[in-house]
């Protein structure tokens, strides 16, 4: 069964050997950032969990880092 | 003093039965040292003394492994025997993985020391360090017979220290390779005395033993794509510790040892007044005012309304992951996947904080 | 800069009427010291009492412990910015009394109820088990058991419990002020042989900049979402480095514990003798992103580059295997810049040393060492007395544990149930060996 994983320590996932990682926002909210509009948090989730979906679908060897598009507002 | 008991164990052809054409075989006994166990006797002295030899056939051993164990077992006991050695095995796989086994076996039925010797790259090595047993202690050999000598002496040496009750030092003091458990020790030094000390000899070129070592992962076979989505049951999984109000099912801030799943069946987005959040590893506030950000299931909705997938499983699995044991964490992934795979889900969109 | 740290140590801890210190002989006015801290009308109530080695005596409700010292010469005071005007410190002479403690026993009624920000307590024993594996199991406590008054902001509880023990800390030091001390060490990074291996220590802690208070502050100021600096290590020995006190469990440092950092101390004895101490840089860790993460310790060890460091240790604090990645990656960084590392910390490994030592590991941690594992239980006795703030009956060391009575006997599942449990910083001499 694939599993996507959306997580920020994405590095920690790879290692641990998941195959499917995707990179979230940050840790305590990783589907989202609270620091945007409502809209704009909601559209972040929906690309976060939209690329966790193209995860589910390709054909991976390995642990595989898929980053949705993200910007950093803070470390 | 009475000379300690032991039996030593040998496959068919170290024990004299024959080559290839006898490795079925089944567990047989012989009287005191046979082969190599006559050497190894001599080299014992009057400290031990070899009472019997038990062998098997190669091929036996692989195929009833139950049965060779159980009779090897009952003759250790009826011969009172405080000590195993087995092998040594060389490059030989059936042997070594043999040698490995009768070693736990016996060890574990008699609380007694059990040991063996082999090549590094005996798949035997990788069965000794499965078993993890604080008594079973294996010795690397050369490939080849022509490191017999060698072999038997570092083995009789290590028997000696334990017939003369001496405590079992670190494998780099001792030789055998290590089991890669931990024992918690005092040492003589402040662990910051010796984390200077080790820094100065290793900036000096001087020899260092690092304290931690370093470990490879084994990796997790990779689960085939999806490959028509919109025919596909999704399930959301979660480790961030969103849970109903007073978390009815008492997850622990850390170290929880079980799983739930609750149900989304009606709800279209996750808000603050349904939900609590359990987890002592991070900071929790985010995901209390949005459970959206572990459990995204608004966004989820939506998709499952527009046909980019057919159904989201009505259930989310959660598991509120602070400090985690990783034993703990296998057997729960496990389980959760047995019960995804009843209730025909076909992949999972796991959040983890 | 050349610091005297004058030592007056404390062999025996007696309760009377007036506050002196005289033979080794710590006298306490009970009455005085109390007055002093409920002139914080925070304080609903407190009490103070002593623990020494050996007793049968159980301290619970731990949020932080704190060594009494006071500057005798030399710019700034001990705890700059919060006891004094911020000031750089470490010079001149300081007036310490060793094998002793402060040590704040502390209840309120919280704001914050779980995840990392919410209060945290530990546990000490003076005796059995749990009092071998931390310093407070050696040092005499005097323990200052607060209550405070209802409505406090978590970060008004952590303000007021600090001051309180620092106070009474602050006044037992007074003590000294005019008598000759035991022994005087001086510490200095002068000039030495060029030929001496170049040092540098980095010293990381979590701190997280969303809660009431970070977890560590520089000179009063909570560390939040910052890059490494740089510190001369008399800096940390007059206290310019402080601990959340509302957090006193095994997973948090103490102030005590910054005071008496182990590896500064070594680091310092052996300057010009065996190394050249450059200087401790002092990193914040526990970024929320891999992209944080790589930026810190990418500064990290450029700062050691730039020192022009050999080698480095580096040590963590916090339990947390997500601040683990920030070190790792510190490590690997240095490594790379031809930096070597040891790296020294504790360990996870399970129940039975069966599991995994580490959560993360990095090709160029090469040479560590290990200061023990906080996963294993501990079984402790019951004890005859037990001293501490809030209903001792039950004690909730975790937020969602269920509480348990500091009277009973246990076995509990992790060392970092106990104050210092976890040794973040060498001080003990608990590791783990491979077998």
């Amino acid at each position: 069964m694939p599993v996507g994983v959306i997580t920020a320590m994405t590095m920690l996932s790879k290692q641990l050997g998941a195959n499917r990682v995707v990179t979230g926002t940050k840790i305590p909210h990783p589907c989202g950032d609270p620091n945007l509009s409502p809209e704009a948090d909601k559209s972040l989730r929906r690309e976060i969990v939209n690329t966790a979906l193209k995860s589910i679908q390709t054909e991976v060897k390995g642990p595989t880092v898929f980053v949705p598009t993200v910007t950093y507002t803070t470390g | 003093m009475s000379r300690v008991r032991v039996l030593h164990y040998l496959n068919q052809y170290f024990a004299g039965i024959g080559g290839e054409e006898k490795a079925d075989v089944p567990v047989g006994l012989v009287e005191g040292a046979v082969g190599p166990g006559k050497r190894l006797q001599t080299l014992l002295g009057d400290s031990a003394q070899i009472v019997a030899t038990a062998y098997c056939g190669d091929n036996y051993f692989n195929d009833h492994p139950n049965e060779a164990q159980a009779a090897i077992i009952q003759i250790a006991r009826e011969r009172d025997v405080k000590m195993l050695v087995t092998g040594p095995a060389f490059a030989s796989g059936r042997y070594g993985f043999a040698c490995a086994e009768v070693c736990h076996a016996v060890s574990t039925s008699l609380d007694l020391y059990a040991i063996t010797g082999m090549h590094p790259e005996n798949p035997g090595v990788e069965r000794y360090k499965q078993y993890k047993n604080r008594k079973v202690f294996l010795f690397p050999t050369t490939e080849t017979v022509s490191g017999m000598e060698k072999a038997l002496s570092i083995m009789t040496q290590f028997l000696s220290k334990r017939i003369a009750g001496e405590t079992v030092k670190p494998p780099h003091e001792e030789g055998y390779l290590p089991r890669d458990f931990r024992i918690d020790e005092f040492k003589s030094q402040t662990s910051a005395v010796r984390a200077v000390n080790m820094l100065l000899d290793r900036l000096a070129g001087r020899p260092f033993f690092t304290e931690i070592p370093v470990e490879s992962l084994e990796p997790i076979p990779v689960a085939p794509p999806i490959l028509d989505l919109s025919k596909a049951c999704l399930a959301i999984v979660s480790t961030s510790g969103v849970v109903p109000p007073g978390n009815p099912d008492g997850f622990r801030g850390y170290q929880n040892t079980k799983w739930k799943k609750y149900s989304v069946d009606k709800l279209d987005s996750m808000s603050e007044r349904d939900w609590d959040v359990v987890h002592g590893g991070y900071n929790i506030q985010f995901m209390k005012k949005n459970p959206n950000y572990g459990i995204p299931l608004d966004v989820c909705r939506e998709m499952e309304k527009e046909g980019v997938f057919a159904r989201l499983y009505p259930y989310y699995y959660m598991f509120p992951g602070a400090r985690g044991l990783i034993s703990e964490t296998h057997r729960i992934g496990r389980e959760m996947y047995l019960d995804m795979k009843a209730h025909g889900v076909d992949g999972v969109i796991q959040v983890d904080t | 800069m050349r610091l005297e740290m004058a030592a007056f140590p404390v062999k025996e801890v007696r309760l009377g009427n007036q506050i002196t210190y005289q033979n080794g002989i710590l006298k306490i006015d009970k009455k005085e010291l109390l007055s002093l801290v409920l002139e914080d009308k925070r304080v609903a109530s407190a009490d103070l009492d002593a623990a020494s080695p050996g007793e049968k005596t159980r301290i619970a409700h731990v949020r932080d412990a704190v060594e009494p010292r006071v500057k005798v010469s030399g710019p700034g005071c001990v705890f700059p910015g919060i006891l004094g005007p911020v000031e750089t410190v470490g010079e001149g002479r300081t007036h310490r009394l060793s094998g002793m403690t402060v040590m704040a026993s502390a209840e309120y009624r919280p704001t914050i109820l779980n995840g990392t920000a919410a209060k945290n307590a530990g546990i000490v024993d003076m005796w059995g088990p749990a009092s071998k594996i931390t310093p407070y199991g050696t040092t005499i406590n005097v323990v200052l058991t607060l209550d405070l008054v209802d409505g406090v902001t978590e970060l008004e509880a952590h303000a007021t419990i600090q001051m309180a023990e620092f106070k009474v800390a602050h006044r037992l030091a007074q003590t000294t002020r005019d008598q000759i001390p035991d022994s005087i060490e001086v510490f200095e990074l002068s000039d030495v042989a060029p030929s001496l291996p170049r040092i540098v220590y980095i010293v990381t802690f979590l701190a997280d900049q969303n809660n009431p208070h970070s977890g560590e502050a520089y000179y009063g100021l909570p560390v939040r979402e910052s890059l490494p600096t740089f510190m001369h290590p008399n800096e940390i020995l007059d206290g310019a480095v402080t601990a959340d006190a509302r957090q006193g469990g095994g997973i948090h440092t103490t102030t005590w514990m910054w005071m008496n950092q182990p590896v500064i101390l070594d680091l310092l004895r052996r300057h010009g003798k065996e190394l050249n101490f450059l200087g401790v840089i002092f990193q914040r860790t526990r970024f929320e992103t891999d992209f944080g993460k790589q930026v810190t310790a990418t500064c990290s060890s450029q700062l050691a580059r730039l020192l022009k460091a050999d080698g480095a240790i580096i040590t963590r604090t916090s339990t947390s295997g997500n601040n683990f990645i920030d070190v790792m990656l510190t490590v690997q960084a240095c490594e790379q810049k031809g930096i070597k590392v040891v790296f020294m910390t504790p360990e996870w490994g399970g129940k039975e040393g069966t599991e995994l030592p580490l959560a993360f590991y990095v090709p160029g941690a090469k040479s560590m060492v290990s200061t023990g594992s906080f996963e294993r239980d501990i079984k402790v006795p019951a004890p005859s007395k037990v001293i501490g703030a809030g209903d001792l009956r039950r004690v909730e060391l975790y937020p969602d544990d269920p509480p348990f009575s500091a009277w009973d006997e246990h076995t509990l599942p992790s060392w970092f149930l106990f104050t210092g449990g976890v040794d973040w910083f060498g001080v003990m001499n608990t590791t783990c060996t491979t077998y």
